[in-house]
């Protein structure tokens, strides 16, 4: 494939997919700098795989596959440098204009609880748990993470549980 | 309270952070060219020393006095070729390609881990032996040229040595060095079953 339309297909899936892909890293990383190369890692894994993308499985299914094979990669590389996954709290985000500024403040403490919790799960999980707040089928599901269907169901309940349970525990002990 | 449906709200109201994507394309291309350039220094780095070690021994053994000589220094060039090519051979790719299901991409980096352990675990066979007998072979032409036992001795233990010492760096700290990291992304994996 030539460089240019490599570049033009690159531009255009980002374009796409940009905002998934960056909750997807949220999931990975708590570092808002470890966060950006991570994010720039899986741009170019995109970039580099897309030559090879013979459309065996959909422009999605492929992009999310390689998106968390390369985070997955990331996210156990660096633990082992550092012994274990660094925790920071969610605050750099800034509340949304849009709504009140304490809904906003709770609403961002709720996100960074789950964001804590989906982080401390085992890669496998992380994956299905991403993969399906995005929106995806579990015929999706499994075309990523190779499960079948009853099983990403099964396991989807008890991780969503898990989260609910972190979330609703600590706003409890408040 | 967090209803799960309340889970995917929190999930999409995840502040977006949009970037320049053509600086990001930029940077990407840039990372490309310095990516190239790494796994050919890295190609080369390996080839390198077999190749020197080949050109080294092939002078030598053009220049060996004795029959007994030459093919010690020809057997050692011919080691140098034989790692060069035997790592090319066995090493397999640098990483497993991150375009399978997850499933397939846990198989295929468990594969690359065992695949070194592998070569580790032969590397007696395959680095250590034919080097020790290239060293038995200069070690003994030496001394049929000087009749010098304390010759052959030293020359003799220095390969004997040289060869135990990689053997235990293979054995004792290689081999559990890629173990205990197999084992950690496997852990970090987690299990495909449910617990």
């Amino acid at each position: 494939m030539q460089s240019e339309e490599q570049n033009a297909a690159w531009l255009r899936l980002m374009n796409q997919y940009q905002p998934a892909l960056r909750r997807l890293t949220q999931s990975y990383e708590a570092d808002p700098a470890t966060r950006e190369d991570l994010f720039q890692e899986i741009a170019f894994a995109i970039w580099k795989g897309i030559p090879s993308f013979r459309g065996e499985a959909s422009e999605r299914t492929w992009l999310y596959r390689i998106a968390h094979n390369v985070a997955i990669s990331a996210a156990f590389a660096r633990k082992r440098r550092h012994g274990r996954e660094v925790e920071l709290p969610d605050s750099a985000q800034p509340p949304s204009s849009a709504e009140p500024l304490d809904r906003a403040l709770v609403r961002r403490e709720q996100r960074g609880r789950m964001l804590a919790a989906i982080r401390e799960l085992p890669a496998i999980d992380r994956q299905l748990i991403v993969l399906y707040l995005e929106g995806l089928s579990y015929r999706d599901i499994n075309q990523i993470a190779g499960m079948t269907e009853g099983a990403i169901a099964t396991r989807l309940s008890r991780i969503r549980d898990r989260l609910t349970a972190r979330i609703r525990g600590e706003e409890a002990r408040k | 309270m967090t209803p799960p449906d309340e889970l995917s709200n929190l999930w999409q109201s995840i502040p977006p952070q949009p970037a320049d994507l053509q600086a990001l394309l930029r940077e990407v291309e840039r990372r490309a060219s310095s990516f190239d350039r790494t796994i050919r220094r890295r190609d080369w780095r390996e080839s390198i020393a077999g190749f020197a070690v080949a050109v080294l021994f092939t002078w030598l053994g053009l220049r060996a006095r004795t029959p007994l000589g030459r093919v010690a220094d020809f057997w050692l060039a011919a080691y140098g070729l034989w790692v060069v090519f035997y790592l090319w051979r066995n090493s397999g790719p640098g990483e497993a390609a991150p375009d399978g299901t997850l499933a397939e991409y846990r198989r295929r980096v468990i594969e690359r881990y065992e695949r070194q352990i592998r070569l580790l675990r032969q590397a007696k066979y395959w680095y250590i032996l034919p080097l020790w007998i290239g060293g038995m072979l200069s070690a003994y032409a030496a001394f049929a040229q000087t009749r010098s036992f304390v010759l052959l001795i030293t020359q003799a233990s220095a390969f004997t040595a040289t060869g135990l010492l990689l053997w235990w760096v293979n054995q004792a700290k290689g081999v559990p060095y890629v173990q205990n990291k197999q084992r950690d992304i496997m852990e970090f994996f987690g299990s495909e079953r449910e617990s």
